[in-house]
């Protein structure tokens, strides 16, 4: 999470029975908001020649310094000024709400400016009412919109004096597949919907990334994060692609903007697309394309080269040029990050087939990294959570597969694969596709993988499907799901993802098994791995 | 006869510069401040590796050392201050992987031969210098378990453990823990030492270090150390890194706290200390280390209990040390620690399994303990046949192991 970096105008010491219990002193900060780290970009605009004040507890007056002096501020203390306005709900279905309620957590002095609400090209101002310590107002959507208004809808609220702060309220036809835009107070998000998936991309860091991946029927986010810990959105959990443009990876401050999110056959797609480097002509494209009725991602990255601008011509320039001067190196990748299972004996491990063998990767050093130019042959990687039951298959072009690198932090673990790099030529381009499934139970043998999802069914027991690669096709066409005593055998079918190749799915129900029941499943020979 | 004449010594202390947003300034802007301080000074600052590298010129004694230290670093603030900048002595950025150290030059030795055997001789006593300093609990995200995570790190290959030397059969090579360096300013050099956060600190560490190795340098044994003199030298590497002051080495066979060690190579150096115009009472704060068993590093564990973020801890950190005094401070007031315990056959067996998870590279257990390879082989054979790990041999991937 960001948390602020300020200035110290001013730092008081707190009186003599503020001295906590442990001997710590009580001191209360004043400060200038400067940026936000770990980015170090600009702190908001409505923090602009704001004077805030924290209160620390120090052994020694000297840790926090200074009038001049930086202090860095938890996410914790951060929130109120970095996130002040929130709106509940954030998402509303099936109907319009009957309420929104707004609630400022930090204003600046005197009294808050009038929020304003917008809708369907009207708005309706009004002001906020001091509650506890904080302000907060109501507001009647219907009263916006009209009273026969229907899903969908957008709310958006700004606040006077907030400049560049917006977040809102989505209004959705119902519960199901499709793409909406979020404004939270972290920024806006694209929020992608399936029977199985709810997920959010971030398209202001990374040239979009996934920062968020729920699978719904067990409210599990596969991408989650100690919040407690300064970080960048996609540092400590999520999915984010990288383009090593020369040495350096430049998609990571890269923003993306022209979004279209649209319902397509049994399938949501959302593609962006935006600058790497203006000047070079060279772009980014990603698609997401999320399958309604499968636990299953597609996600498209693209890098086009197009004609460089124009430069003024240098006395360098009237060197004679040969070809390879236009050649730049691209490398694709990616890095997906987890919150990490480690006890000593078992965690977070990677599976992938190497050759003819079960390659398992499980860090047992903090900060190790895995780099072994050990290339995943067939072109998937399963990385297991076994204690939480969390697994998530990546499977990608089997004839050109990445290398595997792979990274352990205190609170994180990595799948980071690599493609070899390439020549990156004037007018082209490269690019890698992914299909993700993300569920709670595996198998991974070195003739295959698969991962496996259940959800509740709209009459009642279990939906059931996996996602698998096998080598030569599944040993056997067919899997099973159990769920408690229920039992169900399904086809295993053949589908081609345009990009990544074959993967093979199944899907069953398994009548009479709730959520409560412990999930298993196998798969073309391929039985589960066991969890503890 | 001494090898070193004129006794002298020195240090190459690198110390990051931060400004307010609490960035570490690059080499670039680092170079420029140091030629600052070089023409002010007369002293050979550069920098090394985003820091400025204090060189403190040829000393001959303690107050000549002390004195160019802080005429040195009160100069250094005041220039890093006109831009806003502040001087981080640290051995480690909590949030950043980079390791600094303060090398102690041992002058003048010009018989190279003589300095591969000091070197091999010196072995025994580096890992004890490397406790005193240890400075850097907190590395790169990384804490809590080392004292000196850039001992057991090996600062990036520049301060390793060293191959047993001979003059006759060995190449030249650099980055040891301890080594001749004749090929420039004829020292010899000891490089395992952290970065120290107290000016007063360095001195009176560069001038023990000093003294000792001059001390050792009138008693050269043309001796190699044997199988298991060179084991504990390693084992006491890592004990050193692990627990700074509260480590317990293992002192032909036997255990001994390592503050014990210290205490005995500042009695045996009492003479050279003398030479550099010292006495044991002059080094105060290094007493109270050895007395208490504390070391730096157990200032930034006191500290960081309260700042859980790397980032946070690093804001305190840097405004803590900046003032030179902090660390003499907390040797006051530091409580006495208790010693660990001696690692024995089931601790090092734990730490070098520690390193196996699934798919491990049996080299990786090379970094545990900086064995060679003979007994981690050893150490790998006896996991094997315990059942602790499984060891898969590929014909392209080389050595497996996989925690049962």
């Amino acid at each position: 999470m960001n948390a602020l970096l300020g200035k110290i105008t001013k730092v008081r010491k707190l009186a003599g029975r503020k001295t906590t219990p442990d001997g710590l002193r009580r001191l209360e900060v004043s400060f200038k908001p400067v940026c936000v780290m770990p980015s170090r970009l600009k702190a908001p605009a409505w923090l602009k020649d704001e004077q805030l004040k924290v209160t620390h507890e120090v052994a020694d007056a000297r840790e926090v310094g200074g009038v001049g002096d930086s202090i860095v501020l938890t996410p914790g203390e951060s929130a109120r000024w970095l996130r002040p306005l929130a709106v509940d709900p954030p998402v509303a279905r099936g109907a319009v709400p009957s309420r929104i309620r707004l609630t400022l957590r930090w204003w600046k002095k005197g009294r808050p400016g009038e929020y304003t609400v917008r809708a369907a090209g009207r708005r309706r101002t009004g002001r906020f009412v001091r509650r506890g310590g904080v302000y907060t107002a109501t507001v009647a959507p219907r009263e916006l919109l009209g009273p026969a208004a229907a899903p969908p809808a957008d709310l958006e609220v700004t606040v006077k004096g907030f400049d560049g702060l917006t977040v809102g309220c989505a209004v959705l036809p119902g519960a199901g597949p499709g793409h909406y835009r979020l404004r939270t107070a972290g920024g806006p998000r694209d929020r992608l919907e399936s029977h199985w998936y709810s997920l959010d991309v971030c398209a202001t860091r990374g040239g979009g990334g996934i920062c968020r991946l729920v699978e719904t029927a067990r409210d599990t986010d596969h991408f989650r994060r100690d919040e407690e810990l300064i970080g960048g959105v996609f540092d400590y959990g999520g999915h984010v692609d990288v383009v090593e443009l020369g040495w350096r990876d430049r998609l990571r401050d890269v923003s993306v903007s022209s979004a279209t999110g649209q319902r397509e056959a049994e399938a949501t797609r959302l593609c962006l697309a935006g600058p790497i480097d203006e000047p070079a002509g060279i772009h980014t494209t990603v698609d997401y394309t999320l399958f309604d009725d499968l636990p299953l991602l597609l996600l498209h990255r693209r890098v086009l080269r197009g004609k460089a601008k124009k430069k003024d011509e240098k006395p360098d320039d009237r060197r004679p040029k040969e070809p390879v001067e236009k050649m730049t190196r691209v490398r694709l990748g990616f890095r997906a990050a987890y919150l990490v299972e480690a006890n000593g004996r078992w965690g977070s491990r990677i599976l992938s087939a190497d050759g003819d063998r079960l390659a398992a990767v499980r860090h047992a050093q903090i900060h190790a990294w895995f780099w072994n130019r050990w290339r995943l042959t067939d072109g998937w990687a399963v990385m297991e959570h076994p204690g939480r039951r969390e697994c998530m298959l990546y499977v990608t072009d089997a004839a050109s597969p990445p290398v595997l690198g792979a990274w352990r932090g205190r609170q994180v673990v990595t799948l980071e694969p690599r493609w070899p790099a390439q020549p990156l030529r004037p007018q082209g381009g490269a690019g890698l596709a992914l299909g993700i499934c993300a569920g709670e139970v595996c198998g991974a043998h070195v003739g295959g993988a698969w991962v496996a999802a259940r959800r509740p069914a709209a009459d009642g027991g279990l939906s059931c499907a996996l996602v698998g690669r096998f080598r030569n096709g599944p040993a056997e066409p067919a899997a099973e799901f159990r769920a408690g005593d229920a039992v169900a055998p399904a086809e295993l079918r053949r589908l081609v993802l345009p990009g990544v190749g074959s993967v093979h799915v199944a899907e069953a129900r398994l009548g009479g098994a709730t959520m409560n029941d412990r999930f298993d499943a196998t798969a073309g020979g391929v039985p589960a791995r066991r969890q503890p | 006869m001494n090898v070193f004449e004129p006794r002298t010594f020195s240090t190459d202390w690198e110390v990051m510069v931060l400004d307010r947003l609490q960035r570490c300034l690059g080499t670039q802007q680092c170079d420029a401040l140091a030629g600052a301080l070089r023409a002010d000074l007369d002293l050979p600052i550069h920098t090394d590796d985003d820091t400025v590298e204090f060189g403190l010129g040829i000393n001959h004694s303690l107050d000549e050392f002390w004195q160019r230290t802080k005429r040195a670093t009160d100069r250094a603030a005041e220039l890093v201050g006109q831009f806003d900048c502040d001087l981080f002595p640290a051995a480690a950025h909590p949030a950043r992987w980079h390791f600094n150290a303060s090398h102690v030059h041992v002058g003048s030795i010009h018989d190279e031969r003589a300095g591969i055997h000091l070197e091999n001789q010196l072995m025994r006593h580096t890992p004890a210098f490397a406790a005193m300093a240890a400075n850097s609990p907190f590395a790169d995200f990384r804490g809590g378990r080392f004292k000196s995570y850039r001992v057991r790190h090996l600062a990036h290959h520049c301060t390793c453990p060293p191959s047993v030397r001979d003059p006759e059969v060995s190449q030249w090579t650099w980055g040891g823990d301890a080594m001749p360096k004749i090929y420039g300013v004829p020292t010899m050099e000891v490089r395992i030492i952290d970065c120290a956060s107290s000016r007063r600190l360095l001195a009176e560490m560069a001038t023990f270090i000093a003294a000792f190795v001059h001390h050792q340098g009138a008693r050269i044994r043309r001796r190699r150390p044997t199988r298991q003199q060179y084991h504990e030298n390693l084992t006491n590497r890592w004990s050193a890194a692990r627990f700074g002051m509260q480590a317990v080495f293992l002192w032909d066979g036997r255990p001994r706290p390592v503050a014990d060690v210290l205490d005995e190579m500042l009695d045996q150096c009492a003479d050279d200390l003398a030479e550099l115009g010292a006495k044991r009472g002059d080094l105060g704060l290094v007493e109270r280390m050895i007395r208490k068993r504390v070391c730096q590093a157990d200032f930034v564990i006191e500290l960081a209990r309260r700042y859980d973020d790397p980032r946070r801890l690093t804001s305190a950190y840097a405004k803590l040390i900046r003032h030179w005094d902090v660390i003499d401070e907390y040797l006051d007031r530091a409580p006495t620690l208790e010693p660990a315990e001696a690692p024995d056959e089931q601790a090092i067996l734990d730490e070098h399994l520690a390193f196996v998870g699934e798919g491990t590279h049996s080299y990786h257990l090379r970094e545990a303990m900086c064995y060679p390879a003979g007994a981690t082989e050893r150490i790998i054979e006896q996991m094997v046949r315990g059942g602790l790990v499984r060891r898969e041999v590929t014909t392209s991937r080389g050595t497996l192991l996989h925690r049962v």
